[in-house]
């Protein structure tokens, strides 16, 4: 009987204590005893009607939009981190988080290039030393470096 | 072996509750086992479909639940057809003849081929 509640503990692993979530364990538990106890009653063994059960249970995945039932944000998720923003529900939070994210790719590429640059010493005349104390130096060479090469080119 | 196409039957999961509760209230497993039997052991709805469905129904106000207290801890949610359950059940059951009309013609033609 504990496998049917270890089953519904991983099916539900990745979906928060909402309402709507309880409402499903709830109801989804209550059939899947019963059929799990008729089973038992009509003379098959533990084991068989526990295959029985789970083989017939189905997959919540493909309900769980109509059933409005949400799964967490977080790396819990079984899609990943981003598949609660990119439900078709929300598109607007999702468009939010894609602003977010890219932004903050744009700014660290530009950074990285810039501490490049600064580091090398490609479009200068001098080498920066290597290190954390002198990250700041770099940036900013790498960065008038940068500004010298496209007026430099205009 | 053909198997039945789960696209299809999810439109009609509803006129098969419905029928069955027509005869009178029942719960999850009991609706779920006279599906199949009905069926020849064709059709086996699943619970997840079969919860989802209860579910949409409820919210549509076509069937209403009550829940029973059986021995020991153990509860069971019975189902019961409203009278907007009737009305949405026949209007199912056109839907449906008028889906296996068209269909159906379409058939013919290519078992003629």
């Amino acid at each position: 009987m504990n496998r049917i509640q270890q089953k519904l503990d991983g099916i539900f692993i990745n979906f928060p204590d909402t309402e709507e979530n309880r409402a499903a364990r709830e109801k989804l538990e209550e059939m899947m005893y019963d059929k799990y106890d008729a089973l038992v009653a009509e003379g098959k063994s533990s084991i068989e009607a526990y295959a029985i059960v789970n083989a017939e249970l189905g997959d919540l995945e493909s309900v769980k939009e109509e059933l409005g039932i949400t799964e967490y944000a977080g790396p819990m998720s079984s899609k990943g981190m981003t598949s609660a923003y990119t439900d078709e529900k929300h598109p607007e939070r999702a468009k939010v988080i894609r602003i977010i994210v890219w932004s903050l790719v744009g700014v660290c590429g530009c950074l990285a290039i810039f501490w490049a640059l600064g580091l090398c010493g490609f479009f200068g005349d001098h080498w920066v030393e290597w290190g954390l104390d002198v990250a700041w130096d770099n940036f900013w060479t790498g960065f008038k470096r940068v500004l010298h090469f496209l007026i430099f080119f205009k | 072996m053909v198997e039945i196409s789960s696209d299809i039957i999810r439109g009609y999961n509803d006129i098969m509750i419905l029928k069955i509760l027509m005869d009178g209230s029942s719960y999850g497993y009991e609706i779920q086992k006279k599906i199949k039997e009905l069926t020849d052991g064709k059709y086996v709805i699943k619970e997840t479909t079969l919860y989802s469905a209860f579910a949409r129904l409820e919210k549509a106000g076509y069937v209403s639940s009550t829940v029973k207290n059986l021995e020991g801890e153990k509860k069971r949610t019975y189902y019961d057809m409203t009278a907007l359950g009737k009305e949405y059940y026949t209007m199912k059951c056109e839907e449906w003849e008028l889906t296996r009309e068209v269909i159906g013609k379409f058939v013919k033609e290519i078992s003629r081929a």
